[in-house]
């Protein structure tokens, strides 16, 4: 962090705690989601400011758009059983002796987390060092895509398998659901369409841009999935007949693509004599790559179906209105 | 002490700083949600593109400012889809433009 921008840096934190204030004193659900990403945003910058891309690419596109786009799927699914009970609630409940009583303890953990961050060294270099000093074996250049793919590859295999465990959550439970609901479409016009025509095919470019770019800048497969993932997104609330479920054959290989081939390639390895997930020099960066393909199209399509699983009732028809799209208003 | 294209860029982007701030200002005094949407995609819109002409001004290789470039123009895109979605939202949910009385 340069001294000449502290004052930004100064501002943004006190932000961040403005902003978190303001979203655990909203009076109704909807404003509290708003402000939540919101908050996603700017912790994206805090991350930029910090020094971590990687992060603030993943923060903007999971944070502020994946997981505001699933409260807000939460919320609408949340208000059609009960129209109204999450709109500006009454701030009734616990007493003010109770918060008052909790208030000792929480600002005893911000001391102590307070005087934690501070007494930290200015400029700790981390695991900086060993990283580099180990970069030259990884195969690609970026250090967190060797890091996460390579040193510590292990552990993203897993939070890949975790990813694929939720996503079938969402398979169990959304089936059933959705053969006995008629299905509605959704009320918009022609113009989110056409925007679409234009911004579905830059979205899928991007992520693959992400996904190469992954090897040697801020990028890599989280990042692309989340991309992809919003492009699904968004052509759902478009009306764009494209189903996440489990039903056929190739959606089944899509889901489970990322836990297969880095699982694959990691056994694959032990059967040329080496340990798990030990990759060979000359061949890591293509491997890499291909376990990071596979990662990115079943992240994207994990996360499109948490979407599409709470995304039920977008089809309801506006009061007084014309259900089916294309009416220009 | 500064270079030319340091004072071209940083006039460029103080600029639109003050687009913003004036889009913020439309949004928080404008007494309906149809004129903030109008206060804020224009003002917005123009500060973010003043503000990429003053990166364009030092960006260290063309390709870089395509992509500068290439950023506002979605960013244009989805911001006037986006202000046309909310409009058509907020009128059948009801809301009437703002009269004069």
């Amino acid at each position: 962090m340069t001294s000449s921008l502290a004052p930004f840096d100064v501002v943004l934190g006190v932000m961040l705690v403005a902003l978190a204030w303001q979203l655990l004193r909203a009076r109704d659900v909807f404003t509290g989601i708003v402000l939540f990403m919101v908050l996603g945003l700017l912790t994206s910058l805090a991350w930029v400011r910090l020094g971590a891309p990687d992060l603030a690419l993943a923060e903007a596109a999971i944070g502020a758009g994946l997981t505001g786009a699933l409260f807000l799927g939460a919320l609408g699914r949340m208000e059609a059983r009960d129209p109204g009970g999450f709109v500006a609630r009454a701030r009734g409940g616990a007493s003010r002796a109770y918060h008052i009583f909790l208030l000792f303890p929480l600002a005893g953990f911000i001391v102590v987390l307070c005087r934690g961050v501070w007494l930290l060294p200015a400029t700790a270099a981390g695991l900086r060092e060993p990283v580099e000093a180990a970069l030259h074996q990884a195969g690609v250049e970026n250090r967190v895509t060797a890091v996460i793919l390579n040193f510590r590859g292990y552990d993203t295999l897993l939070e890949i398998g975790v990813l694929f465990i939720a996503a079938l959550g969402v398979f169990a439970l959304y089936d059933t659901e959705a053969k006995r609901r008629p299905r509605v479409m959704p009320a918009v016009g022609w113009i989110l369409t056409v925007f679409l025509h234009i911004l579905a095919p830059v979205m899928v470019v991007t992520a693959g841009y992400f996904l190469w770019m992954g090897a040697h800048a801020p990028g890599g497969a989280f990042q692309a999935g989340a991309v992809l993932a919003a492009a699904g997104v968004v052509l759902r609330l478009a009306g764009a007949r494209i189903s996440f479920t489990i039903e056929k054959p190739l959606r089944r290989w899509a889901a489970g693509a990322g836990f297969l081939v880095f699982l694959l390639a990691g056994v694959s390895m032990m059967g040329a004599g080496r340990n798990f997930l030990e990759y060979e020099l000359s061949s890591a960066k293509r491997l890499m790559l291909l376990i990071e393909g596979a990662a990115t199209v079943s992240i994207a399509f994990a996360l499109a179906a948490l979407f599409a699983g709470c995304a039920a009732l977008l089809g309801r028809p506006p009061s007084g209105g014309d259900a089916a799209g294309g009416q220009a208003s | 002490m500064w270079s030319v294209s340091e004072v071209v860029s940083a006039g460029f982007i103080g600029a639109g700083a003050v687009f913003f701030c004036a889009g913020s200002l439309g949004l928080l005094r404008f007494p309906d949600v149809y004129s903030r949407l109008h206060a804020l995609t224009k003002a917005d819109n123009v500060g973010l593109g003043l503000v990429i002409v003053g990166l364009v001004v030092r960006s260290p290789s063309g390709a870089s400012a395509l992509k500068l470039l290439l950023i506002w123009l979605l960013t244009m895109i989805s911001s006037a889809t986006t202000c046309y979605l909310v409009a058509q939202a907020a009128h059948r949910m009801g809301i009437k433009p703002w009269e004069e009385s």
